[in-house]
C-alpha cells in the first residue's frame, strides 16, 4: 500500500497538494491539465524533489529520508530511458545488477521478461535499431526484473503510434500481473479503461496570494 | 636522423596521453563541482592557457617546480626533474589539458536530466556512472583531441628547446634549429625538414580516420553537484594556479627599474608590438578575403598546412627564400610566418560564421556593394567576431617563439627572443619580468575582447 498524505510542494506563487492511497498491485492513472503538477508528483515520489511537508509511506515505512536509489521505485521518462551504446539486454540487466555482470539465473530471468513483453529475440540489438515502442518495452523489462515494487511512468507512450501503444499497454498489464504497482501519467481515457486503472485527477495548483 | 623522429613521437605520445587523462579528470570534476568554485574569471584564465606564449608557460612552471622554484624553496626538493622528457611532458600537459577539458565539458553539458536521474535510481556506482553516462560521450571527443594534441606537441619548439636541455634531447624541430644555427648544415636541415613533413603527413592521415559516433544528445540539462567534484576540481585548479602565482611573485620581487632601463627591452617591445599588429591585420584581411571567396574546403586545408609546416620548417624555407632573393629583413620573416600561422585559426572561425548568412544575392539585389555593404552589413554583423580574431592573432604573434629563434639577432629582438636570451645567459630574474609583461598585455587584450567572444579558441 502506498500512502501519500498532505504532501505539499510549492514554487514562488503556486503550491501543489497531493493526497491519495494506492493498494499494492494496482495501477493508478494520474490525469489533469498541464501545469497541474503531474510530473511534480512523480518527482516527489521518486525523491528527485523534496516536499515542504506531508508524508509518503510504502507498507507503513516512510520514504522521505531516502535517496532515489533507496526508494523502491523505477521511473520511466518520455525518452532517454536507455543507454544508446548498450544492447537491449545490457540495458535491462541494469535493473537487476547495476554494478556487476548478471548471473546465469539473472540472464534467464531477463530473457523471460523479454518474452513476456513481446520483445523476445531483440536482446542483442542496440536501442538505435529498435522502434520507439520496442525501446519503451525494453525499459519496462528493466523495471520488471528489478526488485523495486513501484513503477512510475510519465506519459511513456505519448510518442507512440496506435499499434505500438496497444502493445505497450498490454506490457503494463504483464507488469501488474507479476505483482508490480504502477502509477501512470496519461491524457488518454482509453488507456485508463483498457488498464482497468484507478483514477486520480490532479487539480490546478492553488495560487498563492500575490505578495 | 631517426633518433629525433623517435623522440618527437615519444614525447608527443606521452604528452597527449597525459593531457587527455588530466583533461578528462578536470572535465568530470568540473561537471560535478559547485559553481562557486569555478568563477568565470578562472575559467576564462584557464581557457587562455593553450594560447599563452609557450615561453611564458615554461617560466611559470620553472617558477613553481624548477630547481629554485617556489616548491623547492618551500622544502620540496628534487625540482631538477623539470629538465628532460618529464619536464617537456609536464609543460605540454599544462598547456593542453584545459583545452581538452573544455571540449569534454561542452559534451557533458548534453547529458540529459533523465539520464542522470536514471543513473541515480539504478544506484550506479561512481565508476559505473562514469563508464555508462560520461565515457560514451567522452570517447569520441578524446580520440580527436588526442590526435590534435599529439600534432601540436610533435611540432612543439620552444618548450622542448628550453626544457629538454637541448643538445642531449633534441626532437625534430629542435634538431632542425640546431643544424641551421649551430652546425650550419643546410643540406642536413632540408632533408630533416622533409622527414618531418612526411611523418606529419602520415600521422595526420592516420589520426584522421573517422570513428562512428554512437551517442545521441538530448537538450542540455542541469548538472548534479557533488562534494568530491568540488574537491578534485580545486586540487586540479591548484596545479594551474600555483605556477601562475609563482610567476607573479617571482616577477614582482624583481628590480623593475633595472629591467626597464635597458634599451633592448624597449626595442624588443616595440618590434614585437608593431609586428604583431601588422601580422594580425594582414591575417585578418587575408582570411576575410579567403573566407568570403566561399572556398569552404580551404578551412580544412589551411589547418593541414599549419601542422605540415611547423615553425622551424617555415623558418628554414624563409631562410632559403631570402638567400635566393638576396634580400630579406628578419622582421618580414617573422611577420610573414606569424600571418600564415594565424590564418588557419581565423578561417575555422570565419568560414562557418559567414556561411550562416547566405545573403549575397539579397545584398546584390538591394544594390549594397563595396564600402556600403561593409558599413551596413558586414561590420555591424561581424564586428565582435572580427575584433576577437584580431586580438587572437595579435596575441599569437606577440608570444610566438618559432621563426624568430632563427632570425633574431643583436639588431633584431622581439620580446620572446629577448626572454630566451635572458634565460640562456642565466638572467632568470629579467626573464620572469619579461614573461609577466607579455602575460599582462595578453590578459588585458583577451579580457577586453572576451565578453563578446564566440565560444571558440580557434583550434
Amino acid at each position: 500500500m502506498l500512502q501519500v498524505s498532505e504532501l505539499r510542494f510549492g514554487y514562488a506563487t503556486t503550491e501543489f497538494r497531493f493526497d491519495f492511497e494506492l493498494p499494492a498491485g494496482r495501477i493508478l492513472a494520474v490525469t489533469g491539465p498541464s501545469g497541474a503538477g503531474k510530473t511534480t508528483l512523480l518527482n516527489l515520489l521518486a525523491g528527485f524533489e523534496t516536499p515542504q511537508s506531508g508524508q509518503i509511506l510504502w507498507s507503513g515505512e516512510s520514504w522521505l529520508g531516502y535517496s532515489p536509489k533507496q526508494r523502491g521505485i523505477s521511473m520511466l521518462f518520455q525518452s532517454h530511458n536507455l543507454f544508446d551504446h548498450l544492447s537491449a539486454a545490457a540495458n535491462a540487466d541494469l535493473g537487476l545488477s547495476p554494478n556487476r555482470a548478471p548471473t546465469a539465473e539473472q540472464v534467464a530471468q531477463r530473457d523471460q521478461a523479454f518474452e513476456d513483453l513481446g520483445i523476445g529475440g531483440l536482446q542483442n540489438r542496440l536501442p538505435g535499431a529498435l522502434s520507439g515502442g520496442q525501446q519503451q518495452r525494453v525499459a519496462l523489462a528493466r523495471c520488471l526484473i528489478s526488485p523495486r515494487p513501484l513503477i512510475l511512468l510519465d506519459e511513456p507512450f505519448s510518442a507512440l503510434d496506435q499499434n505500438s501503444r496497444a502493445d505497450a499497454l498490454s506490457a503494463l498489464k504483464v507488469l501488474q500481473s507479476q505483482g508490480k504497482t504502477l502509477i501512470l501519467v496519461t491524457h488518454h481515457w482509453a488507456d485508463i479503461e483498457a488498464l482497468g486503472a484507478d483514477h486520480y485527477p490532479v487539480e490546478s495548483p492553488a495560487v498563492r496570494a500575490a505578495l | 636522423m631517426w633518433t629525433p623522429l623517435w623522440r618527437s613521437t615519444l614525447q608527443a605520445g606521452l604528452s597527449a596521453t597525459v593531457a587527455c587523462a588530466l583533461g578528462l579528470l578536470m572535465a568530470f570534476a568540473a561537471h560535478h563541482a559547485a559553481s562557486r568554485w569555478q568563477p568565470l574569471w578562472w575559467r576564462a584564465l584557464l581557457n587562455t592557457v593553450p594560447i599563452m606564449p609557450t615561453l611564458v608557460v615554461v617560466l611559470m612552471l620553472l617558477a613553481a617546480y624548477g630547481r629554485s622554484g617556489a616548491l623547492a624553496q618551500l622544502g620540496f626538493t628534487g625540482g631538477t626533474w623539470m629538465y628532460g622528457l618529464d619536464g617537456v611532458v609536464i609543460a605540454h600537459a599544462f598547456i593542453n589539458a584545459p583545452w581538452v577539458a573544455q571540449q569534454l565539458q561542452s559534451q557533458f553539458q548534453g547529458i540529459t536530466l533523465e539520464r542522470q536521474r536514471l543513473a541515480d535510481q539504478l544506484g550506479l556506482s561512481a565508476w559505473r556512472r562514469f563508464k555508462l553516462v560520461f565515457w560514451p560521450l567522452a570517447a569520441e571527443t578524446l580520440r580527436r583531441q588526442w590526435g590534435l594534441v599529439f600534432l601540436l606537441c610533435f611540432t612543439s619548439f620552444a618548450v622542448v628547446l628550453v626544457l629538454s636541455g637541448s643538445p642531449r634531447w633534441a626532437t625534430l624541430e629542435v634538431r632542425l634549429y640546431q643544424l641551421i644555427t649551430l652546425e650550419f648544415d643546410i643540406a642536413g636541415a632540408v632533408s630533416l625538414a622533409w622527414l618531418q613533413m612526411l611523418s606529419l603527413l602520415a600521422l595526420m592521415v592516420f589520426l584522421n580516420r573517422q570513428g562512428a559516433a554512437v551517442v545521441s544528445l538530448g537538450r542540455p540539462q542541469a548538472r548534479q553537484v557533488r562534494a568530491w567534484g568540488s574537491v578534485v576540481w580545486l586540487a586540479l585548479s591548484a596545479l594551474w594556479a600555483i605556477p601562475m602565482l609563482a610567476l607573479i611573485v617571482r616577477a614582482l620581487r624583481l628590480d623593475w627599474w633595472a629591467l626597464v632601463s635597458q634599451p633592448v627591452v624597449w626595442q624588443a617591445a616595440w618590434s614585437s608590438l608593431w609586428i604583431a599588429a601588422i601580422s594580425a591585420t594582414l591575417a585578418l584581411v587575408l582570411s576575410w578575403w579567403l573566407a568570403r571567396g566561399g572556398v569552404t574546403r580551404l578551412g580544412g586545408l589551411s589547418g593541414v598546412l599549419y601542422f605540415l609546416i611547423p615553425s622551424q620548417v617555415m623558418a628554414l624555407a624563409l631562410f632559403l627564400a631570402f638567400r635566393e632573393l638576396g634580400w630579406g629583413h628578419p622582421a618580414a620573416a617573422v611577420g610573414l610566418s606569424n600571418t600564415l600561422m594565424c590564418l588557419p585559426f581565423m578561417l575555422t572561425v570565419l568560414i562557418p560564421a559567414l556561411a550562416r548568412y547566405p545573403q549575397d544575392r539579397l545584398m546584390a539585389s538591394l544594390g549594397l556593394s563595396g564600402p556600403v555593404r561593409w558599413r551596413r552589413v558586414h561590420w555591424p554583423r561581424h564586428r565582435a567576431l572580427l575584433c576577437w580574431c584580431w586580438v587572437f592573432a595579435f596575441g599569437l604573434s606577440l608570444g610566438d617563439f618559432g621563426v624568430v629563434a632563427l632570425f633574431g639577432s643583436q639588431d633584431f629582438v622581439t620580446l620572446p627572443y629577448l626572454l630566451y636570451q635572458k634565460l640562456g645567459s642565466y638572467r632568470t630574474g629579467d626573464a620572469y619580468g619579461l614573461a609577466l609583461m607579455m602575460w599582462a598585455v595578453l590578459a588585458l587584450l583577451f579580457v577586453m575582447a572576451s565578453p563578446r567572444s564566440p565560444n571558440v579558441t580557434g583550434q
